[in-house]
C-alpha cells in the first residue's frame, strides 16, 4: 500500500489521539498510575472498599480478568494497611453463582428475559405516558457519577423531583442535626480526630462491628501505651462494650434525657464554656410544629430548660445512675481533655433523630469540645457514598447539587444555569420522600396512589423499609403499578419487580465514592460484569437518550443537545447509550467536572478528577494552592486549617443559620417513643446490624467466609426473660408485633446481650425479614423511620420450622 | 424370789423419775442452744429464691444459698479444686535447634493446602476452625498469644503485631453454633465462584543454595516463626530454626509488600502545602 507523506502524519495523530483518549477512558487495568503488576501476572490498583462509610482502601488483585486477592492499602490515610472481615472478602462479592446477567421481565407472574433495548424501551414508554408518575430511587452506594446522572436525569431533565434515596433511611437525621446547627451539612472534623481524642464516648453505635477499623485505629492507641477512656452509651452490651471503660445502659429514647443532663450539670456547675458560647453560638428551640430552622431562644430560657434535667431525674427516666450522668457532666465539663462522641444509626434512626443530633452537637458546643483534633462530635456515615453521592450531589426530593434546595428560586438559577438547562426546568416543589414514596406506590391509583412507575438502583428496598407490609408487599396487588430494580442478584425487592435489570458492581466499572470524613475516592474499572450487565449509570442514560429520541422536551439542553452529550479528546460526540462506546470516553470523568462547579458554593470545594486519580482520596474542601497542587482541608471552621476561615476569628461558622458567623445550640425536651411496650407487647424490639453482614446481605451471604461465621438472623434476649418462659438456646420462638410475626431461633448469652425486656434481631437474612415487623415512625424535620424501637411479644413457636422461604 | 421391799420400790421409782425429768429439762434447755451450724433462721425460708434476693440474701450471714448449676465452677470444686488450670504451666515439647528437618515437597504441598482451606485467597485473614468466644479478645490471646502445641493441635502463634480488636478481622468457620446441623437455615443462599489468589510456591534462589527471596507478602506475617518455627506446620518448617534474624538473608519482594513507594510517588506532584501546614 502507497502511503504518503500526509497520510503517515494523518495516521500517526489519529492513533496518538486514540491512546491519549484510552488513557484518559481509564478503563484497561495497568494504565494508570496506581496499578503494578508482579511476575505471577496479577495486577494491583486501588479502590475504596465496596461496604461502610469508613472508606478504607484496598488494593484488588486482578488475574486473567477476574479478582483474586485483596489486601488493605498501606499508602491509605483511612486504615493503614488494615481492614476488617468484610473488606478482605469483598473481592468475592462478584462471584455469587446466581449472578444476574440479562435483563428480564415479568410475564404472567414470571421473570422471562429479554434485550437491553427492549427493557429501555419498557421503562421510556411508561416514563413518556406519565413523567409525574415515575419515581427514582436511588442509594448511598451510589458512585457519585450515578446520582449526579440520576439527580439530572429528573430534576434537569423530567424536571420532576421525585428523586430520593435510601440515605433517607439511615443518615438523614444526621444531615438535619447538621444543618440546624451549622447551617451545612457533614463533620466539621475528620478521622484525625480519633488519633488525638482522650476520651471517645459511643452514644448507641455498635462501632467495634460497624465501623471496625476506625474502632481498632482508637483502642489500638492503649498498645502504644496511651490513655483512651471508651465510654459506650447502649441499649444493650455488644462487642465495643468489651473495650469499654464504662457501660452506660439507658432506657431506649431516653437518650434525650441523658444529652439534656450533661448541658444541666454544663449550666449548674458552670463548666460550660463561657467564651466559647459567647463568642461563637446562638440559642434555638424548636416551632410548635417541628421545622428545620426553629426559632430564636435566649441563653436564659435555655437555663431554664435545662433546671427538670437534674442527674436523678435523668435516672429516673433513662435508668443511667446519677453518679454515671455526672461522670459524664464532669468528662465535659473539663477542658483539658479531647472528646470525642461517635453515633450512627442509634441516634439517627430515631423518630426523634434531628433533635438528639442537635442535642450532641449543642454539648459539645456549650463546653468548647469543638474546633481542635479530637475535640468533635462526629456523626459516623453507613453507607460508602451517604455523603459523596446523596447528601452532597443532593440527590434527594427536595435538594439540588452542592447543598442547595429545589424551594429556592436562587439555587434553582444556579443549578440550571450549571447544567445548561433552560430557566424553569427544575420544579420548585418538593418531591415525595423514601416513606412516602413507597407508600404512594403501594396506594392503589384511585386512592391517591399517584408513584406508578418506580425505578429503584443499588439498594433493596423489599428488605430496609420499615413496616414492609405496608411499605413494599402492598405493591403485588396492584396491577397497574410498576417496579423496574436495577441490582447484581436476585433480593427480596426482585422478588417484587417487574422489570430487572442486572448491573455492574463495585471494580467492574469507573467510579467514585465520598466517606464518612469528607473523603472523596476514586477507582477505575478493573474487570468485566458478568454476561450482560451494564453500568447503572449507563441504564439512565440510555433511558434518557430513548426519551430523547421519542421527542421528550426535557432530554434536551439549553442549546437543544442531548442531555448527556459527552465528547472525546478531539471533540466529537461520543454515542455513550450505545454499550459498546459507553467506555470510549471517561463519562464518570465527565459526570465529576460538571459537577465540580455547584460544590463551591457551600465551601465543598472537590478537586480535579487527576488529583482523585492519584491520591488515596481528598477530604473537602479541596482548595488550590499558588504553586498549583491541591490541598484538603482536614477541620473546618477552624482557622489553622479551613482557607475559608476568616483570619483573626479563629473559628468562623461561616452557613451560620442566624448568619452571624454562630453555630445553634438547640434544645429539645425529652419524650416518650412513638410505641413503648405494655402489658400485651412487654419487650422493646430494636433491630440493627452485625459486624459479617452489609446490610441486607445480598453481597455478604454470598461470601462463604461471611455466611459461614454468621448463617442466619437470630433474637437476642436476657436469659432470665428465657428461663422464664422456658426457651431454650437455639430454639425457634416467634416474636409479635402489632404489625406481623417472625419466627426465629433464639441467641442467649451470645454477641450481644440486652437487659431484661428487650430484644435485638439483625436485618441481614432475607429469609426472616424482621422488617415486615418494624414501625418505623418517622421524625417529624427528616421523615428518618425508627428501626430501634417498637413493642413486641414473645411465644414458643407454634411449628417446629424455623422460616417460610419467600 | 423375795418380795420387793415396798419402800425400796418407792425410792427407786422417785430415784428413776429424778433422772428422767433431770435428763428432760437439762435435754430441752440444750436443745435450745444454738448448735455449730447456726441455724438460725430469721424468718420464713421459701424454697425458691429470686435472684436479686438471692444476692441480697447471700450479702448477709445467714443460709449459705444453693447456686444453680450453671452458676457452679466444678473446676474449682471439690475434687477438681487442686487442678491447674494455666495455660502457661503447660509443658510445651523441647525442639532440637541444630537438627535439620528436610520436608518433603508432598509435606510442603499439604502443609499449603492446610493453610488455603482456611482462607479465601492467600493473603486473607484465616477464618477460626473451632468455637469462639463472642465478646473478648483476651481469649483469643490466651493460646494464639504465645502459640501452643498440645499433643497433635498446634495454635499457631500470631503471625502479625498484635491488634486489639481479633475478631474484627478473624470470624469461626462453624459460626455461633446455634442451629443444629441440617437446619434449612444453614444453607448457603447461592454458591460462590472466586478462585483466590493461590500461595506462591517458592521463592527465587539467585544459584541453587542461595537464601530463597520471600515468595509472599510480608503484609500481616511479620513474624517468621509463626509458620516457619516449630509451632508451625511442619511442612513448612525452617531446615534452620537456630538463626533468629531471618529477613537478613530472606528478603521480601517490594512488588508483593506494596513497597513500591517511589514509583507510586513518581506519579505524585510536588510536594503539598499540606506537609507544612500547623496542627
Amino acid at each position: 500500500m502507497k502511503m504518503d507523506r500526509r497520510e503517515f502524519v494523518k495516521l500517526s495523530a489519529l492513533t496518538a489521539a486514540s491512546t491519549v483518549a484510552g488513557l484518559r477512558a481509564g478503563a484497561a487495568p495497568g494504565t494508570t498510575a496506581n496499578a503494578t503488576t508482579g511476575a505471577d501476572g496479577v495486577t494491583w490498583n486501588k479502590a475504596p472498599c465496596r461496604f461502610c462509610g469508613t472508606g478504607c482502601h484496598v488494593r484488588v488483585g486482578v488475574k486473567a480478568g477476574r479478582v483474586v486477592g485483596i489486601e488493605g492499602d498501606q499508602l491509605a490515610d483511612v486504615n493503614k494497611g488494615l481492614l476488617c472481615v468484610k473488606g478482605y472478602h469483598v473481592g468475592l462479592a462478584l462471584y455469587g453463582k446466581d449472578r444476574l446477567t440479562t435483563p428480564q421481565l415479568r410475564k404472567n407472574g414470571k421473570l422471562e428475559p429479554i434485550s437491553w433495548d427492549e427493557a429501555i424501551e419498557v421503562i421510556a414508554k411508561r416514563v413518556m405516558a406519565a413523567p409525574d408518575k415515575f419515581a427514582l430511587y436511588g442509594s448511598g452506594q451510589w458512585t457519585i457519577g450515578e446520582g449526579c446522572a440520576g439527580n439530572k436525569f429528573m430534576k434537569a431533565g423530567l424536571g420532576s423531583n421525585q428523586i430520593d434515596g435510601n440515605p433517607r433511611l439511615c443518615m438523614s437525621s444526621a444531615v438535619t442535626g447538621y444543618l440546624s446547627t451549622y447551617g451545612v451539612d457533614e463533620p466539621a472534623g475528620c478521622y484525625d480526630d480519633f488519633d488525638k481524642c482522650d476520651v471517645l464516648i459511643l452514644w448507641g453505635n455498635n462501632m467495634a462491628e460497624m465501623h471496625p477499623v476506625l474502632f481498632s485505629r482508637v483502642i489500638d492507641r492503649r498498645m502504644r501505651g496511651e490513655k483512651v477512656m471508651v465510654i459506650d452509651l447502649a441499649t444493650r452490651r455488644t462487642r465495643s462494650t468489651d473495650y469499654a471503660d464504662h457501660y452506660l445502659e439507658f432506657r431506649p429514647h431516653s437518650d434525650l434525657a441523658i444529652a439534656n443532663g450533661i448541658a444541666h450539670l454544663l449550666l449548674k456547675n458552670g463548666t460550660y464554656h463561657k467564651e466559647f458560647v459567647e463568642k461563637h453560638c446562638n440559642f434555638r428551640r424548636d416551632t410548635e410544629k417541628p421545622s428545620l430552622l426553629g426559632q430564636p431562644m435566649t441563653f436564659a430560657e435555655y437555663q431554664k430548660e435545662m433546671e427538670l434535667y437534674t442527674p436523678e431525674h435523668v435516672e429516673k427516666i433513662s435508668g443511667v445512675p446519677a453518679e454515671k450522668v455526672r461522670l459524664l457532666g464532669d468528662l465535659f465539663g473539663r477542658k483539658d481533655l479531647r472528646i470525642t462522641s461517635t453515633w450512627c444509626m442509634g441516634f439517627n434512626q430515631h423518630s426523634r433523630g434531628t433533635d438528639i443530633n442537635r442535642l450532641c452537637h449543642g454539648i459539645h458546643l456549650l463546653s468548647g469540645h469543638f474546633g481542635r483534633p479530637g475535640d468533635a462530635p462526629t456523626s459516623l456515615t453507613g453507607q460508602p457514598s451517604a455523603c459523596g453521592t446523596v447528601r452532597e450531589a443532593g440527590t434527594l426530593c427536595h435538594m439540588l447539587p452542592g447543598g442547595r434546595v429545589v424551594m429556592n428560586a436562587e439555587h434553582r438559577a444556579d443549578s440550571e444555569q450549571f447544567w445548561n438547562v433552560p430557566a424553569g426546568r427544575i420544579s420548585p416543589k418538593p418531591g415525595y420522600h423514601t416513606v412516602l414514596m413507597f407508600e404512594k406506590l403501594c396506594t392503589a391509583t384511585e386512592q391517591g396512589g399517584d408513584v406508578q412507575t418506580l425505578w429503584s438502583q443499588v439498594t433493596n428496598p423489599g428488605q430496609s423499609l420499615p413496616n414492609l407490609h405496608k411499605l413494599f408487599k402492598a405493591k403485588k396487588n396492584l396491577a397497574d403499578k410498576f417496579l423496574i430494580v436495577s441490582d447484581v442478584y436476585p433480593t427480596a425487592s426482585t422478588e417484587l419487580a417487574d422489570l430487572v435489570l442486572p448491573s455492574a458492581m463495585w471494580v467492574e466499572k469507573n467510579g467514585m465514592y465520598g466517606n464518612s470524613e469528607r473523603r472523596t475516592q476514586q477507582w477505575f474499572k478493573m474487570v468485566n460484569p458478568p454476561g450482560d450487565a451494564r453500568d447503572d449509570c449507563w441504564q439512565t442514560i440510555a433511558v434518557a437518550r430513548k426519551l430523547f429520541e421519542l421527542g421528550h422536551p426535557g432530554m434536551k439542553d439549553k442549546d437543544g443537545n442531548f442531555l448527556f452529550t459527552f465528547k472525546d479528546a478531539a471533540g466529537k460526540e461520543v454515542p455513550v447509550w450505545d454499550w459498546k462506546h459507553y467506555y470510549d470516553v471517561n463519562v464518570d470523568e465527565a459526570l465529576l467536572e460538571e459537577y465540580r462547579p455547584f460544590t463551591t458554593y457551600k465551601h465543598k470545594n472537590l478537586a480535579p478528577y487527576s488529583e482523585y486519580v492519584k491520591a488515596r482520596g481528598l477530604r473537602w474542601p479541596v482548595v488550590q494552592q499558588g504553586d498549583g497542587s491541591w490541598r484538603e482541608t482536614r477541620f473546618r471552621f477552624s482557622e489553622f486549617d479551613d482557607s475559608f476561615v476568616k483570619k483573626g476569628t479563629e473559628i468562623q461558622f461561616y452557613h451560620s443559620v442566624t448568619k452571624d458567623d454562630k453555630a445553634l445550640i438547640w434544645f429539645a425536651p425529652y419524650v416518650k417513643a412513638a410505641e413503648e411496650p405494655d402489658a400485651e407487647y412487654p419487650f422493646w424490639l430494636c433491630t440493627g446490624r452485625v459486624l459479617e453482614h452489609w446490610h441486607t446481605g445480598t453481597m455478604t451471604m454470598r461470601i462463604p467466609q461471611l455466611s459461614g461465621a454468621m448463617p442466619s438472623a437470630y433474637v437476642e434476649m436476657h436469659p432470665d426473660d428465657a428461663s422464664e418462659r422456658g426457651f431454650a438456646n437455639g430454639e425457634t420462638i416467634t416474636v409479635k408485633t402489632r404489625r406481623g410475626e417472625l419466627s426465629l431461633p433464639v441467641w442467649i448469652n451470645g454477641r450481644g446481650r440486652p437487659p431484661r425486656g428487650s430484644l435485638f434481631v439483625p436485618f441481614f437474612d432475607q429469609r426472616l425479614l424482621v422488617n415486615d415487623i418494624t414501625l418505623g415512625d418517622p421524625d417529624p424535620i427528616s421523615f428518618e423511620p425508627d428501626y430501634k424501637k417498637c413493642a413486641a411479644t414473645v411465644s414458643k413457636s407454634r411449628a417446629a420450622r424455623s422460616a417460610t422461604k419467600l | 424370789m423375795k418380795p420387793i421391799n415396798p419402800i425400796t420400790y418407792r425410792r427407786a421409782v422417785w430415784i428413776f423419775g429424778a433422772i428422767l425429768v433431770t435428763a428432760s429439762v437439762s435435754g430441752y434447755f440444750m436443745g435450745l442452744q444454738q448448735t455449730g451450724s447456726q441455724l438460725n433462721s430469721p424468718g420464713t425460708i421459701s424454697l425458691t429464691v429470686p435472684n436479686a434476693e438471692r444476692r441480697a440474701v447471700m450479702a448477709t450471714e445467714t443460709i449459705p444459698v444453693a447456686t444453680s448449676y450453671r452458676e457452679q465452677d466444678r473446676l474449682n470444686d471439690g475434687p477438681n479444686a487442686n487442678w491447674k488450670n494455666d495455660l502457661n504451666k503447660l509443658v510445651q515439647p523441647t525442639v532440637d535447634l541444630t537438627s535439620l528437618t528436610n520436608v518433603t515437597e508432598a509435606e510442603r504441598a499439604l502443609a499449603l493446602r492446610e493453610r488455603a482451606a482456611r482462607r479465601a485467597f492467600d493473603g486473607a485473614p484465616p477464618v477460626v476452625p473451632h468455637p469462639i468466644a463472642q465478646n473478648s479478645a483476651a481469649v483469643c490471646l490466651a493460646c494464639h498469644g504465645p502459640g501452643l502445641v498440645i499433643k497433635d493441635k498446634v495454635a499457631s502463634k500470631m503471625s502479625h503485631a498484635a491488634y486489639t480488636s481479633c475478631t474484627q478481622c478473624h470470624v469461626p468457620a462453624g459460626g455461633p453454633g446455634l442451629l443444629a446441623t441440617g437446619s434449612e437455615l444453614l444453607a448457603p443462599i447461592a454458591e460462590n465462584q472466586f478462585t483466590g489468589l493461590a500461595a506462591n510456591l517458592k521463592g527465587s534462589r539467585a544459584w541453587p543454595k542461595a537464601p530463597p527471596t520471600v515468595p509472599h507478602s510480608t503484609l500481616m506475617r511479620s513474624d517468621c516463626m509463626s509458620c516457619h518455627g516449630p509451632q508451625g506446620l511442619f511442612g513448612l518448617r525452617t531446615p534452620h530454626p537456630d538463626r533468629q534474624a531471618c529477613v537478613q538473608c530472606h528478603v521480601p519482594d517490594a512488588e508483593l509488600d506494596q513497597r513500591n513507594f517511589f514509583r507510586a510517588a513518581a506519579e505524585m506532584t510536588k510536594p503539598t502545602a499540606q506537609n507544612t501546614s500547623a496542627k
